[in-house]
C-alpha cells in the first residue's frame, strides 16, 4: 500500500506549507499537519505553536493522537472542542480517491462570542485534570485572553476555508500519488512480463500476476474455451479462488456465457439480486455487487474470457477504472495472440516434417506400406493414443481392409464396420469431403477424414484425440496427412488400373494373331511365360518383367501403332524396336545401343523357338550385340529351369541324387575358380556378389567395407583370374559351374 | 535448445526405417550411426516412438534395443456383419 504521508516532500511539502501560510493569515488561525498518528509534517504557521512542538513533542503527538482516536472515520471538515471545552479546533482530513485518511490540518483556536470568561473560569478550575504539558495550559490561557470572539457565521466561514485548503492539499498530494501509483503498477507489469519471458512462464500464471496486482475487482478469473460453446476457469484469484478454478460455463448462459458472445466489454452493477450471480455465490462468494467482463479474441476467434467481481460498490477515480479496463483489454488480446502464435508454431512444427514425408510418400509403390506411413505418422504428428485407416480396397468387395494402432480386436473391427456403413457402402454415391468428429467408440473421440479419389471416398483415416478443442487445433495437419494419403492412394490406383488397362489391350493385340498366325501366335506366349519366370527367378524387377512380358505378347505388332495408344505402350514399343533391330544385324557388337528388354526378348524368344528349350543354345556365339552379362545370367536362369525339367522328369525313373539348382552351379564354379586361381576367402565372398549382379556400393554395404576396398578386391580378383571386367569374371564361373 | 520440429522429423525418420525394416533389431546408438545424428536426440525420438507404441523397448539405457510393432492389421472386416 502506498502511503500519501510519503509525498509530503521537496515541492510537494512547499506549497502545502505556503498554503497552510496563505490561510493562516486569511483566517487569523494557527495552522498544522500531522499525519494520523500526530506526528507533525509542517511547520506551524505561528512562531510561538512551533516552539510548543520542539519543546514537547511527544506529549503533543500524543494529545493530537488521542483526539484523531476519538475522530475516527472522520471524511469531512469538523470543529472540535473535546480537548478543552469551549476552545474550539478545525480539524480537517486530507482525503485522496477514498483512501483511508493518513493526514489531518489543525486550525485554532476560536472561542464564540460572549464564551471567554466561562472558558477561563473552566480552565483555571480544571487545569490539573487536563490532559497536556503545563505550559501549554499557561499558553493557552494567555491566548483565550487576547483572541478575538467570533460569531457562529464567522467560525463557518473559517470552517469553510480550511476544508478548502484541505482539498488544495490533497490535490496536489493526488497528482504525486497517481503518478507514483502508476509507476508501481507499471513495474509490477514489466516484472511480471519479463519474467514471462525470460523463463516461458505458462500464459495462466502471467494473466493471474497481472490481475493480482489490479484494483479494479476483488476477485478475478480467467477462463478458455475448452470445445465450441463450452468454456473452463483455467486460474482465478482472490476470495473463492480455489472453487472458480476448474468451473464450467456454456456460451448465453449467466453473466460470463452471455459476456463471451459479445465483442465488447460487458459490465453488470448492482448484481446482487441477480438470479444470474447465482453461478459464483455457489462457488463460495457471499455476495456480489459488480460483474466485469474482457473478451479473449484474436483475428475474429473467440478463446476464452477474462473477468473482474466486486464484491461491494467501489469509488475509485475514472481515470484509473479507465487505466484498468484498457489493461485488462489488452491483456485479453495478448492471451488470444499469444494462443494464435503457440498454435501456428505447432502448426509449423509439424507441416515441416510433413513436407519431408510427403517426398518419401510419393516413392512408395506398395499401398499396405502407404497405409501403415498415414497411421504411423498421424501419432507421430498428434501424439494419440490411437489412429487407423479403413480401405475399400475393390468397389464390388463386401469386405474392408483396416490397419490400426492402440485400436485392436474385437473393437476395432466394429468400428471398422461403423466406418465402412457410414462412407465406404455402395449406396453413398456422394463423396465426403471434410473431417468429422464421432463419439461411437468408447472412451474415445475420433476425428475421421474421408480419403477420396476417382470420385469416391475409398478410405477412411481416423485418429482419436482428446477433446473437441485438440480436434480443432490438429484439424489442419491431420486434413493435410489425409490429403497427402489421398494423392498417393489416386497414384497407386492409376498405376494399378494402368498396368490393368495395359495387360487387357496387350492380350486382345495377342488374340488378334491367333487366327491368321498360329505358330507367331504360340511363339509369343511361350516368349512371354519364359519372361514371367525369368523374372520370378529373380533375373527382372517385377515391373521390367511384366512391361517385357506384355512386349513379348506385342512382338508381332507394329512399335508405331502401340505408340498410338497415348502413353500406354512407349516402354514396350522401344522394346520391341530394340528387338526387331537386333534381330535384322545380328553380328553388329553394339549391346549398349539397345535396351535391356530388347535384348532379353532375343534371348528369350531364341529359346522358345528352339525344338526342346535347349541348353547348349546359349553356347553358340549368335548374340555378339547382347550384353555378355546379361547372357551369362540368362545362362544361370536357363541353368536352373533345365535342371527343374530334368529333375521333374527323372522323378519317375530314378531318384535325383542332388538338384542342380543355380545356388549349386554357382557354388561349384566359385569353389572351381577359388581353387584355380587361388583367391582369398575374401576375394571369393566379393566374387559371389559379383556373380550375383550386385553393384559396388551393394557389395560394400553387404561385407561392412568401403567402395574404396572393393574396387581393389576386384582388381586383384581380375588380375588372377586374367580377366578385364566383372562381365567376364561371371562367364568364367558359369563355364565352371556347368564345365 | 532443440527445435520440436527437428524431433518430430526424427521421429518420423526413425519410423520410416523400422517400417522398411520390420526385423531390425536397433540401439539409439545404432540408429545414431545409421541416421548420422546425435544419439541423445534419437534418443528421445526413439522413447517417444516406444510411447507411441509403434516402436517396443527391451532393455534401458544405451543399451536399450528398439524394434518395430507390426499395426493391427485385419484384412477381412466383413461389411455386412453385425457387431
Amino acid at each position: 500500500m502506498l502511503m500519501i504521508e510519503s509525498y509530503f516532500i521537496d515541492d510537494n511539502a512547499d506549497s502545502c506549507q505556503e498554503l497552510q501560510n496563505v490561510y493562516a493569515e486569511l483566517t487569523g488561525l494557527f495552522i498544522f499537519i500531522t499525519n494520523d498518528q500526530g506526528h507533525l509534517l509542517s511547520t506551524p504557521s505561528d512562531a510561538e505553536i512551533a516552539s510548543l512542538f520542539v519543546t514537547y513533542p511527544k506529549e503533543l503527538e500524543d494529545s493530537l493522537k488521542a483526539e484523531i482516536d476519538k475522530l475516527k472515520g472522520l471524511r469531512v471538515t469538523a470543529l472540535s472542542d473535546q480537548w478543552i471545552p469551549g476552545i474550539k479546533w478545525i480539524i480537517a482530513p486530507v482525503s485522496i480517491d477514498q483512501q483511508p485518511i493518513e493526514m489531518y490540518i489543525w486550525a485554532g483556536i476560536m472561542i464564540q462570542e460572549n464564551t471567554r470568561q466561562a472558558i477561563i473560569d473552566h480552565v483555571n478550575y480544571n487545569s490539573p485534570d487536563l490532559n497536556g504539558p503545563s505550559e501549554v495550559f499557561r499558553m493557552m490561557r494567555e491566548r483565550i485572553q487576547r483572541i478575538p470572539e467570533d460569531q457562529p457565521t464567522q467560525i463557518e466561514y473559517k470552517k469553510e476555508k480550511i476544508s478548502k485548503l484541505s482539498k488544495a492539499i490533497a490535490l496536489i498530494l493526488k497528482a504525486g500519488y497517481k503518478e507514483k501509483q502508476f509507476a508501481q503498477r507499471l513495474t509490477t507489469l514489466n516484472e511480471t512480463l519479463r519474467s514471462d519471458t525470460s523463463r516461458n512462464m505458462p500464459i495462466e500464471e502471467v494473466t493471474r500476476a497481472v490481475l493480482a496486482s489490479s484494483d479494479l475487482a476483488d476477485v478475478f478469473g480467467f477462463a478458455l474455451k475448452t470445445s465450441p460453446g463450452t468454456y473452463r476457469i483455467v486460474s482465478s484469484t482472490g476470495p473463492a479462488a480455489a472453487e472458480l478454478k476448474g468451473a464450467i460455463f456454456h456460451e448465453g448462459e449467466g453473466f460470463l456465457g452471455q459476456a463471451v458472445l459479445s465483442e465488447q466489454l460487458s459490465h453488470w452493477k448492482d448484481v446482487g439480486r441477480d438470479p444470474r450471480s447465482h453461478f459464483f455465490l455457489q462457488k463460495g462468494l457471499a455476495s456480489i455487487y459488480e460483474v466485469q467482463c474482457f473478451p479473449i479474441r484474436y483475428d475474429d476467434e473467440n478463446y476464452g474470457l477474462l473477468f473482474g467481481i466486486g464484491l461491494e460498490e467501489k469509488l475509485s477515480a475514472t481515470t484509473n477504472v479507465r487505466f484498468e479496463e484498457t489493461l485488462i483489454s489488452l491483456i485479453g488480446w495478448y492471451i488470444g495472440n499469444h494462443i494464435t502464435h503457440g498454435r501456428m508454431e505447432k502448426q509449423i512444427q509439424r507441416f515441416k516434417p510433413l513436407m519431408e514425408l510427403a517426398s518419401v510418400m510419393v516413392s512408395v509403390q506398395d499401398i499396405q506400406r502407404v497405409l501403415f506411413m498415414l497411421v504411423d505418422m498421424s501419432l507421430n504428428l498428434v501424439w494419440t493414443p490411437s489412429a487407423s485407416i479403413v480401405v475399400h480396397r475393390a468397389s464390388e468387395d463386401e469386405k474392408v481392409q483396416m490397419v490400426a494402432r492402440g485400436m485392436e480386436s474385437p473393437g476395432g473391427e466394429a468400428y471398422a464396420r461403423d466406418i465402412a456403413r457410414r462412407y465406404l457402402e455402395n449406396g453413398n454415391n456422394q463423396p465426403a469431403t471434410s473431417s468429422y468428429l464421432n463419439r461411437s467408440v468408447p472412451s474415445a473421440l475420433m476425428i475421421e477424414y474421408p480419403i477420396v479419389y476417382a470420385d469416391k471416398t475409398r478410405a477412411v483415416l481416423a485418429v482419436a484425440i482428446g477433446d473437441e478443442q485438440e480436434g480443432e487445433e490438429c484439424r489442419e495437419i491431420l486434413s493435410a496427412l489425409a490429403t497427402m494419403g489421398s494423392v498417393i492412394m489416386k497414384l497407386l490406383y492409376d498405376r494399378q488400373q494402368f498396368l490393368s488397362n495395359s495387360n487387357r489391350f496387350a492380350h486382345i493385340l495377342h488374340e488378334s494373331i491367333r487366327e491368321w498366325n498360329v505358330a507367331q501366335y504360340q511363339l509369343a506366349t511361350d516368349a512371354q511365360k519364359i519372361v514371367m519366370e525369368f523374372a520370378l527367378w529373380g533375373g527382372l524387377s517385377k515391373e521390367e518383367g511384366e512391361t517385357t512380358a506384355r512386349a513379348c505378347l506385342m512382338s508381332f505388332s507394329d512399335p508405331k501403332t502401340l505408340r498410338s495408344f497415348p502413353h500406354l505402350f512407349e516402354q514396350e514399343a522401344a522394346m520391341i524396336e530394340d528387338f526387331k533391330q537386333i534381330q535384322q544385324n545380328p553380328n553388329q557388337s553394339s549391346s549398349q545401343a539397345y535396351c535391356k528388354g530388347g535384348q532379353i526378348m532375343v534371348l528369350v524368344f531364341a529359346l522358345a523357338a528352339s525344338a526342346d528349350n535347349d541348353i547348349q543354345l546359349m553356347n553358340d556365339s549368335q548374340f555378339t550385340n547382347i550384353d555378355p552379362a546379361l547372357i551369362s545370367q540368362f545362362r544361370l536362369f536357363m541353368l536352373s529351369r533345365h535342371t527343374l525339367q530334368t529333375e521333374i522328369s527323372l522323378m519317375e525313373e530314378k531318384p535325383v541324387p542332388r538338384a542342380l539348382t543355380a545356388e549349386v552351379a554357382e557354388g561349384r564354379g566359385l569353389d572351381a575358380i577359388v581353387k584355380e586361381f587361388g583367391l582369398s576367402p575374401r576375394e571369393k565372398e566379393v566374387l559371389e556378389l559379383v556373380v550375383k549382379a550386385s553393384s559396388n556400393k551393394e557389395i560394400a554395404a553387404a561385407l561392412f567395407i568401403s567402395e574404396h576396398t572393393v574396387k581393389n578386391h576386384l582388381t586383384n580378383i581380375f588380375n588372377k583370374m586374367s580377366v578385364t571386367d566383372r562381365a567376364q569374371a561371371i562367364a568364367a564361373v558359369f563355364n565352371k559351374s556347368i564345365g | 535448445m532443440v527445435a520440436e520440429s527437428d524431433v518430430i522429423t526424427l521421429q518420423m525418420e526413425c519410423t520410416l526405417f523400422f517400417e522398411n525394416n520390420p526385423y531390425a533389431l536397433e540401439t539409439s546408438t545404432g540408429m545414431s550411426k545409421r541416421l548420422g545424428r546425435n544419439a541423445n536426440l534419437i534418443e528421445r525420438a526413439l522413447n517417444r516412438l516406444t510411447e507411441l507404441s509403434i516402436l517396443e523397448k527391451n532393455g534401458q539405457g544405451t543399451r536399450a534395443i528398439y524394434r518395430y510393432k507390426t499395426p493391427y492389421i485385419q484384412t477381412e472386416v466383413d461389411m455386412n456383419a453385425y457387431d
